[in-house]
């Protein structure tokens, strides 16, 4: 997933990549390295470098997220529904308006293989990854021609019913 | 001792309650409103009785509904807590009617301690300084009296709380217009226009002296709390030793609290509360006669269990120790943990916690009402819990009070959390030099610019919070939205699987 946020009125594109176990990494343009997230109940812990904090994340309504981290509090603009919304970063419109299409498990299940990585181009029908439920490995194809947006699946992560898998953004025109 | 105890009230002093009667092998039982169903004191108790709807005068305010969630669960006695029914004299003595103990004052002597002028008359008579006033006075009187009292005074309804027909008048010019407003705010207020004067103490710390007494004539006192970082008279953080006061200091603060505990006929634990001047002499304010929020502040520096103490008395056992073997030893502060934005106003917050994990370790105790889930609802006070910090120093408690706030993990709701981690580190606190007035002069400042070094940690913190945000988006959109494509499902399921699509 890409994405470009606005922290004390700076624009920051970011990329977020799953690994299996629950674990995100989050490369920030410009930054040194990768950072890690974890979820809990509360928000995210957040590893950068030697350094890991607790991240409490809150609100959303209008277009912002509040996150508090050791008695600091960041408002980001997430760019939804605000104005001047960053196209540059990838930034949809949200839902699955705009073209987008989610590919979600649709019973419980497995991802055994990636096929294809996030950010490749993929054309309608090629497939994505393959995904075992009811002891029956399937082959799980692109609904749409265009860009693979947001890799949620890693190979051997057990998945709920309805989870995302992946998201096809169609291919920047620009 | 009781067989069992009715603790009628809710949120963190509910659960202190409780936990008091666990210690004790006594069975506490509890009340809870339609709202706390869920809440962690009806978790806590062995059993609980619904006594009404959300609203507080529904039911934790209603007296007639609470004895008889008493009856109904067999409890011998009510600890009422804090606020809601603690200071209602007639409830006190319709208890003792139905034969159940009220863990507090008996009814005459908190009647008298709730009525100011009688409280003022009773501290007089024991030989307790008090603010220069008057007695009440209307019209003329009042004119006349004023110029021996002093400016500034204080023009104070005689039937008032919570400043409603209170008058600062600092210009002796000014006294005939206010005193006139006061009368008639008072009258629209309480149905009595009757007033009192009282001088003003400017820049007064606000110091109380805790005392208990029994039933045989034993009356002690247990040192003080300084409770001089207050929001428009709201308490926010209170400690122990005073950092203004000296052992003579206490003693005779102390000597003069339990003189008045005396006059009043006062019997378990109660608060005389005192203006401390800048000149070092102290004035009564008033007595609160109830279980204090503050309480644990001298817990942590007596080893006593106040709660444990007033049931003790409660069932007619002695105190079991003189003045003199009372010890005091450290330092103590508490912070009152509330639902409120100290970055809005103090606005109060409601919503749900989402995680909450207390802090821990060495000294540091966290008496919360609170659960990870709990919900904060505007019905009742928004004191969530409150960390209470000891050591053998007020600067280890200082720094330890600092640790526990930034160990404690509050998500969901704002709280007051960063306002202490602000004052804690300032220097006026640290210097122990300051008076009431400290959260109107300080707070502003605090707020705007922080600590010193807290912009650099913030500026090394950012990327972590974007990253925080990025994984936040990244979650939601995994779960709030479905998928679309379903004509061209990217499924291509075969035999059996697909055959069970629809029932998934």
């Amino acid at each position: 997933m890409r994405r470009t946020l606005s922290i004390d009125g700076r624009d920051c594109r970011v990329e977020v990549r799953a690994e299996a176990g629950g674990v995100l990494r989050v490369g920030i343009e410009g930054g040194d390295g990768e950072l890690v997230a974890r979820e809990t109940p509360g928000g995210w812990t957040v590893t950068n470098g030697r350094r890991t904090v607790e991240a409490g994340v809150t609100g959303e309504r209008t277009g912002e997220l509040v996150v508090e981290i050791a008695g600091h509090t960041y408002r980001l603009a997430t760019g939804r529904g605000a104005a001047g919304g960053s196209r540059g970063g990838g930034a949809a419109a949200g839902g699955a308006a705009g073209g987008r299409s989610e590919v979600r498990t649709p019973m419980p299940g497995k991802v055994v293989r990636v096929l294809r990585a996030e950010g490749e181009q993929v054309a309608a029908g090629d497939g994505v990854l393959v995904f075992e439920a009811m002891k029956m490995q399937n082959e799980v194809r692109a609904p749409e021609s265009g860009v693979i947006a947001n890799m949620r699946a890693a190979a051997g992560t057990p998945m709920e019913g309805g989870e995302l898998l992946f998201v096809v953004e169609p291919a920047e025109s620009a | 001792m009781f067989r069992r105890v009715l603790v009628a009230n809710r949120g963190e002093i509910a659960v202190r309650i409780i936990r008091a009667c666990r210690d004790l092998g006594v069975s506490p039982v509890t009340v809870h409103s339609e709202a706390d169903r869920d809440s962690l004191h009806v978790r806590l108790a062995d059993e609980s009785f619904e006594v009404g709807g959300a609203a507080s005068r529904d039911s934790y305010l209603n007296g007639e509904r609470v004895i008889e969630a008493a009856r109904a669960m067999e409890a011998e006695a009510l600890h009422p807590g804090y606020g809601f029914l603690a200071e209602n004299g007639d409830f006190a003595a319709r208890c003792a009617e139905r034969g159940l103990a009220f863990v507090g004052p008996p009814p005459e002597a908190m009647r008298r301690m709730g009525d100011k002028a009688a409280a003022r008359e009773t501290a007089v008579r024991a030989g307790v300084p008090v603010v220069p006033g008057s007695d009440i006075v209307a019209g003329k009187d009042a004119e006349r009296a004023a110029p021996d009292i002093g400016f500034p005074l204080l023009i104070k309804a005689a039937a008032g709380g919570g400043g409603m027909g209170m008058r600062l008048v600092r210009d002796p010019s000014d006294f005939s217009d206010s005193l006139r407003e006061a009368q008639s705010e008072a009258e629209a207020a309480f149905g009595d226009a009757r007033v009192f004067l009282e001088r003003f103490v400017e820049n007064p710390r606000h110091v109380e002296i805790q005392v208990f007494g029994d039933d045989f004539g034993s009356v002690v006192h247990l040192g003080e709390r300084d409770c001089s970082i207050q929001r428009r008279n709201q308490k926010l953080l209170e400690e122990s030793p005073s950092p203004a006061i000296s052992p003579e200091l206490r003693a005779g603060m102390g000597e003069a609290a339990v003189r008045l505990a005396r006059g009043a006929g006062y019997r378990n634990a109660g608060t005389v509360e005192f203006l401390l001047d800048p000149e070092g002499r102290f004035h009564f304010l008033e007595m609160n006669a109830r279980l204090q929020v503050e309480h644990p502040v001298t817990e942590l520096i007596s080893g006593l269990d106040l709660v444990a103490l007033q049931l003790r008395i409660a069932a007619g056992e002695p105190l079991g120790f003189a003045q003199s073997e009372v010890s005091l030893s450290g330092a103590a502060i508490e912070l009152r943990i509330t639902a409120e934005d100290p970055f809005a106003g103090f606005v109060p917050a409601t919503g749900r916690i989402r995680e909450f994990r207390p802090p821990a370790g060495p000294g540091v105790r966290c008496d919360a009402g609170i659960v990870s889930g709990s919900v904060v609802s505007p019905h009742y006070d928004p004191l969530l819990a409150k960390i209470i910090v000891s050591g053998p120093d007020r600067e280890t408690a200082r720094k330890r009070a600092i640790r526990a706030v930034r160990e404690t993990r509050l998500v969901g709701v704002a709280s007051t959390l960063p306002f202490f981690e602000r004052v804690l580190a300032s220097a006026p606190f640290r210097s122990g030099d300051f008076d009431t007035s400290f959260v109107s002069e300080h707070w502003s400042a605090l707020g705007r610019n922080g600590a010193d070094g807290e912009r650099a940690e913030r500026d090394e913190l950012a990327p972590l919070a974007l990253a925080a945000a990025a994984a936040e988006l990244w979650r939601r959109e995994g779960s709030n939205s479905h998928a679309s494509g379903a004509p061209r499902s990217p499924w291509r399921l075969a035999g059996v699987a697909e055959a069970h699509r629809d029932r998934l």
